[in-house]
């Protein structure tokens, strides 16, 4: 940036200043005299670039005095090339303007922006130093400068590392810090402990004051409970006298009675009144004796009853459920007798209608021995077998017109087979019949169907030589033809076994069937009467041979029919229960009063031994008299009695005896008089006040001691203290650990920051040191920092100096003066290095230098307008001269103005 | 013989809760846990309660921890059982040193000085059933290898050695001063069918033939004594094989519960949910009888949006109170040291300016590769001139710091940029 033109309307003293439409060049000598405005102009300079300060006119220093506003304008031109117009006016508040390449914009009191990167701060006291102020640099720049140096390195996101030291070491200290200013929490808190410690002292002494106190209550609470006792001792005296006595008198009373009445064990068993008991106990004994009697009189009469049940009874009734089963049984025996004779007349008769009807069928009588026979034909087939006969007989009438040859008849059969064998059953069927053997009946009833058979075919034989010998004979037209023939002998073979008449044979009819069917059922009815003859028969033999047997059993009716011994053991076996009954009744009767009198014997022997034993006690207290023995008894229960009474007396007015007993025991243990009068009594009563008053004075210090150690335990404790001295310890503990970190990092941060500028300085003092061997001549050849002490001063080195050079007094001012310039020409270098090149302000720079090193400033001088606008302020018009002589531009400023 | 092995009560230690309630509710838990250990012997009708050292946990004892103690003690001669008792570094036995003798009951047998007793142990019908052989400290400052004074065991009946000492090499003796320290293969060899040991408070079995064990203290004092305490129940009615059982005793439970994972926790509500979830996974793995109340210490580390509140005293004291609420504990410390913002120090350490610089030589100064001068003086929380503890000290205090420094210089915390 270069200043072309400046225009001052009024700043401080300088009014109307203006430099004129031609540009200004690199190197500007501003001359004057002093108090010219030279300063003043410095400052208009600085105010074009940022603005008023302070902002308000009131406080600004150059508000002019005749009340103008501070005012003026600048052109620029960018080191790029770009012109700009910048005006500012301080009126009630800052206003400002600039304008470039026909755009205008409002400044306010805005920096410029091609200002911002050198703070106003650092632009007044780098780029515009005077000799004092070059000399001094304050430290608060000389970091800023570094900051900005340090931040040329491409780290504009940081703070400033020396403002997170500071902010670290504020915190740190805010914490703690080795001296006592200022608030520390730390040390709040360490102040808190030291109180908490004078606590602690107190809270030892409470605990001292606390064993002090429980060590007295202690012994209060032994001694109180002692002169408890000395009291209930002495109130045990006072009690003796006033109760224990008529007590003790009472009780004396009641041993005595209790020795006159003797042992209570021998009175134990005697009566209060021992003659009335005598007396009581003589009438029931003679009651008893006359109980016994009675009751051996009335066991007379069932004693009898029992005596009249026989053995026989007892037989007859041990069998009572036979004879019970027999008479139920024997009740049928008479119908069964009579339904007998019924069914004898009813076979007879049976028998006599079959022979009737047996008459219209057989051509011989019928015969027992037929009645298998006939019964074995079935009518059914028979009557089949007839129906056959008449049709072949209609048959045969519609073939009699027919003839037809028939072969000879078969030679006849003998009759002698059939014969034999209807004998042999007829035989087998009598025997079985008789000897009621159905088995052999049946055989002899199968050997008659066998000879049924036998002449069945004989007479077949017979019929059809018959017929054979009618046809040969010439009598073929009498002969039926032969399916006729044929069925009249089937009917005939199914009738072979009987002796059917032949008309009926021949002519076979219903009528065979009907009679036949007749004789039939007459024969079935016959047989089933016959059956229930004989079943009848078998249950009556029975009968009487169970009668028998009976009859041996009970010993009664032997020889009787089972009849007459129905009737016999019916009577008897009444009888017998009847007898069994009432001595059953006079058995119980008689146990009864069997144990009632032996009761009252036993009673009555234990009434006459106890009487005799009352009289024997009686006897022997009265030593041999009665007499005398009941009076002693009567005297000595009384006294006994009277005992108890008195005894029971005491204990209901004095619930607490045994405890009355025992103090009355203890004292007499401790020989305590029972005769006390009455002055003892007083003094003893006295004592006992006194030490009631002892007790309670005791008590309420014992009281009073306890809410002493109470309130002593409610307060802070050793323990309590203990603890909050242990936290607050922990606290502090915590506060300067945390104040240690933060401190402990700003130094990290410290010699970071050391490290980092240590590493980037060397830069801006090597170009520092090459200014100063410029000015020098090669004396001093380097400029550094020393960061070693922390100081940060600076020094120098060179050839001729054995170890570095602090820049400081005894330092001549002129070497101090070409050392800050060579760092200042470095530093403004750096400081916008790469950025716009703020004007450089130097102030009577070179006027205590020698003329060789003067010369040398200048060509240093001028070698830097060429990059950078120099303004150099000086009264020295040689100077002044000297500079423009070398192409400088000079403003002059008036002293009047 | 039949014995509890208790030891490190440390009865009226000062705990440093946050507030009197937990500091007074402390203070009962150790008496709670020993009369738990009284009760055991009891219940399980033994014939001795050992105690190895650090009854007290100093020299002064309160008044009611004094009536406490004696009536315990009157307790397990009621039912005929011993008290033996050898004192520690805490509560060592001169009484110029240690706490003033107390009017014990005949049933204890305390054991105040190097010189070794060996003490009988009679069973309930007046027979002799074993031994126990100890030496005590005198002073708070036993040098002495006291294990090798013990007399060499003799006879047919189980013998015990009893001794507060460090065991070389133990778990945890390097939390502790090197008092009385011994040797494990000289206690091993001694002859004894048990050693029960005090002074180490992380509970182990040195040995097991012979047991050698701490039996570790008996209520949890500070966050650093994690994990179920107690006492051990000991059997050597079988000398040739000693039953042991560790029976869990104190009420109060001392756990540290890390919550790193905080990248995602935006607001406090979030951040004690978490914190709550985490609790509940870690209880849930480790389990407790119903009833444990718990002192947490929550450790918060890693990245998170909430640093700087976590960095506030007041809204970590407020955090720690919103958490006791929700994880139903007695008490919560929450510890935010490691905390720092979300950024990645990895990447900012890259940097080539005073940021990239400062991290990495946090990182080198962490790892013990580069060291600040510093003046010990300087750290009032270090306590101590030793070169060696103020490096310690000084890595320590740095955990957590690169991230804080970078949002620091990048002006992400309040007040910066």
């Amino acid at each position: 940036m270069r200043i072309e033109r400046l225009r001052v309307e009024a700043f401080g003293g300088l009014r109307g200043v203006d430099t004129g439409a031609a540009p200004l060049p690199g190197l500007v000598v501003v001359a004057g005299p002093n108090e010219a405005g030279k300063s003043t102009l410095f400052h208009f300079l600085t105010s074009i670039l940022y603005g008023f300060y302070p902002a308000s006119r009131e406080g600004n220093p150059y508000a002019p005095w005749d009340g103008a506003e501070p005012a003026g304008s600048a052109s620029l031109r960018l080191d790029g090339g770009r012109c700009v117009q910048v005006e500012r006016r301080l009126l009630s508040a800052p206003n400002g303007r600039m304008e470039s390449e026909g755009r205008v914009e409002e400044l306010r009191n805005r920096t410029l922006p091609w200002a911002e990167h050198v703070p106003r701060t650092v632009f007044r006291q780098v780029f515009a130093v005077t000799l004092a102020e070059m000399a001094g640099l304050e430290e608060e720049t000389w970091a800023r400068v570094q900051d900005r140096l340090l931040g040329a390195m491409g780290s504009a996101d940081l703070r400033p590392a020396r403002h997170v030291i500071s902010e670290l070491e504020r915190e740190a200290s805010e914490i703690w810090r080795p001296t006592r200013r200022g608030n520390q929490r730390a040390r709040d808190v360490g102040t808190a402990i030291r109180e908490l410690r004078t606590s602690r002292r107190d809270a030892l002494e409470r605990d001292r004051r606390e064993r002090e106190l429980v060590a007295e209550l202690q012994r209060i609470r032994r001694e109180l409970r002692e002169t408890r006792e000395a009291r209930q001792a002495a109130m045990l005296a006072v009690d003796r006298v006033q109760g224990l006595i008529p007590i003790r008198n009472q009780l004396l009373r009641i041993e005595g009675l209790r020795n006159d009445a003797g042992p209570v064990g021998a009175l134990a068993d005697l009566p209060a009144d021992p003659a009335g008991a005598l007396e009581a106990q003589e009438a029931r004994v003679r009651s008893l004796g006359r109980r016994v009697e009675a009751l051996a009189q009335e066991e007379v009469e069932p004693r009898a009853a029992v005596a009249a049940l026989e053995p026989q009874h007892e037989r007859l009734l041990q069998h009572a459920d036979d004879v019970t089963a027999f008479l139920a049984r024997a009740s049928s025996l008479a119908s069964h007798r009579q339904r007998l004779a019924t069914l004898e007349q009813e076979i007879r008769d049976l028998g006599r209608r079959a022979e009737g009807a047996g008459a219209q069928l057989l051509a011989e009588p019928l015969s027992p021995a037929m009645d298998a026979a006939i019964l074995a034909v079935p009518v059914a087939e028979l009557r089949e077998r007839i129906r056959a006969v008449h049709q072949a007989r209609t048959e045969a009438h519609r073939k009699a017109t027919e003839s037809a040859q028939t072969p000879p008849p078969p030679p006849l059969p003998s009759l002698s087979a059939p014969a034999a064998v209807t004998l042999a059953g007829l035989s087998l069927a009598a025997v079985g019949w008789t000897g009621d053997r159905p088995l052999v009946t049946g055989m002899g009833v199968a050997l008659l169907a066998l000879a049924a058979y036998l002449a069945r075919g004989w007479l077949t034989g017979r019929r059809r030589r018959d017929a054979d010998g009618g046809t040969v004979g010439g009598a073929a037209s009498a002969e039926p033809p032969g399916a006729l023939a044929e069925s009249q002998r089937e009917v005939a073979s199914l009738l072979a076994a009987l002796p059917v008449r032949p008309s009926l044979l021949a002519d076979p009819s219903d009528t065979l069937t009907a009679n036949l069917q007749r004789v039939q059922e007459l024969l079935r009815d016959r047989h089933e009467r016959e059956e229930q003859f004989r079943t009848l028969r078998q249950e009556l033999a029975a009968a009487d041979r169970d009668a028998a047997r009976l009859a041996a059993s009970v010993g009664r009716g032997e020889g009787m029919d089972a009849t007459a011994l129905v009737h016999l053991l019916e009577r008897e076996l009444r009888g017998a229960e009847r007898t069994a009954e009432r001595a059953s009744a006079s058995r119980r009767e008689l146990q009864r009063l069997t144990r009632e009198r032996r009761q009252a014997e036993e009673e009555a022997e234990e009434a006459q031994a106890a009487l005799d034993r009352l009289r024997a006690r009686l006897e022997e207290a009265g030593g041999g008299s009665l007499e005398r023995g009941i009076q002693t008894v009567r005297d000595r229960i009384q006294a006994r009695d009277r005992a108890d009474q008195l005894q029971d007396e005491l204990e209901r007015a004095h619930p607490d005896l045994d405890e009355i007993r025992q103090r009355i025991r203890t004292a007499e243990a401790q020989g305590e008089s029972w005769t006390v009068d009455d002055d003892d009594l007083a003094k003893r009563k006295a004592a006992v006040e006194d030490l009631t008053q002892k007790v309670e004075s005791m008590a309420t210090r014992a009281e009073a001691l306890d809410k002493d150690v109470t309130a002593l335990r409610s307060d802070l404790t050793v323990d309590a203290v203990d603890g909050e001295i242990a936290a607050l310890q922990e606290e502090e503990a915590a506060l300067l650990r945390e104040r240690d970190r933060r401190w402990v990092m700003a130094q990290l941060l410290r010699e970071a920051d050391r490290r980092f500028r240590e590493e980037h300085q060397p830069d801006v003092l090597r170009r520092a040191g090459t200014n100063l061997s410029v000015l020098t001549g090669g004396r001093y050849d380097r400029l550094m920092v020393d960061e070693s002490s922390g100081s940060g001063r600076f020094q120098v080195t060179g050839p001729g100096l054995p170890e570095p050079m602090t820049l400081a007094p005894p330092v001549s001012t002129g070497t101090l003066e070409q050392a800050y310039l060579a760092l200042r020409l470095a530093i403004v270098d750096h400081l916008d290095q790469g950025l716009e090149r703020l004007p450089l302000f130097v102030d009577e720079v070179l006027v205590n230098w020698d003329g060789h090193r003067m010369a040398r400033g200048m060509d240093l001088l001028e070698a830097m307008a060429r990059r950078r606008q120099v303004f150099v302020f000086t009264c020295h018009d040689d100077l002044s001269g000297a500079l423009a002589s070398r192409g400088a531009g000079v403003i002059r400023l008036d002293q009047r103005r | 013989m039949r014995f509890v092995h208790t030891a490190d009560v440390h009865l009226d230690t000062s705990f440093a809760g946050r507030t009197k309630a937990v500091r007074r509710r402390l203070r009962e838990a150790s008496r709670e846990a020993f009369r738990g250990a009284v009760d055991l012997a009891v219940r399980e009708d033994v014939h001795a309660l050992l105690v190895a050292g650090d009854l007290f946990d100093s020299e002064r004892l309160s008044f009611s921890t004094e009536r406490f103690l004696l009536e315990q003690a009157r307790r397990l001669g009621d039912h005929g059982i011993a008290l033996v008792y050898v004192t520690g570094n805490h509560d060592p036995g001169s009484p110029d040193a240690g706490p003033r003798p107390l009017p014990w009951p005949p049933n204890v047998r305390v054991i105040a000085d190097a010189t070794p007793q060996r003490i009988a142990i009679r069973g309930h019908d007046g027979g002799t059933v074993g031994y126990v052989t100890g030496a005590g400290h005198a002073s708070p400052k036993e040098r002495d290898d006291l294990s090798r004074r013990l007399p060499r065991p003799r006879g047919e009946l189980p013998e015990v050695a009893l001794l507060h000492t460090q065991v070389h090499a133990s778990l945890g003796s390097e939390a502790h001063h090197a008092y009385a320290p011994s040797e494990l293969t000289y206690l091993t060899r001694a002859g004894y069918d048990y050693w029960a040991l005090g002074h180490v408070h992380v509970r182990q079995s040195l040995s097991d033939d012979p047991p050698v064990i701490y039996p570790g203290n008996l209520q949890g004092r500070t966050h650093a004594d994690t994990g179920p305490k107690g006492a051990y129940l000991v059997d050597l009615s079988d000398r040739a094989a000693p039953a042991l059982s560790f029976r869990a005793l104190a009420p109060v439970r001392w756990e540290t519960l890390v919550v790193d994972d905080l990248q995602d926790a935006d607001s406090l509500d979030r951040l004690e949910r978490k914190v709550a979830s985490a609790w509940s996974t870690a209880r849930s793995q480790d389990p407790s009888p119903p009833g444990t109340e718990w002192m947490v210490r929550v450790a918060l580390a890693g990245p998170t949006p909430l640093w700087q509140e976590l960095r506030r005293d007041e809204d970590r004291a407020l955090l720690a109170t919103e958490l006791r609420e929700q994880m139903a504990v007695l008490d919560v410390v929450v510890q935010a040291d490691g905390v720092h913002p979300v950024l990645s120090v990895e990447e900012h350490a890259r940097r080539p300016d005073v940021l990239g610089e400062v991290l990495r030589l946090a990182a080198l100064v962490r790892r013990g590769e580069e060291r600040l001068s510093l003046d010990p003086a300087a750290l009032p929380g270090l306590g101590s001139d030793d070169p060696r503890a103020m490096e310690r000290y000084v890595r320590d205090l740095l955990g957590g710091a690169e991230g804080e420094l970078a949002a620091r210089l990048l002006g992400l915390n309040e007040g910066g940029g």
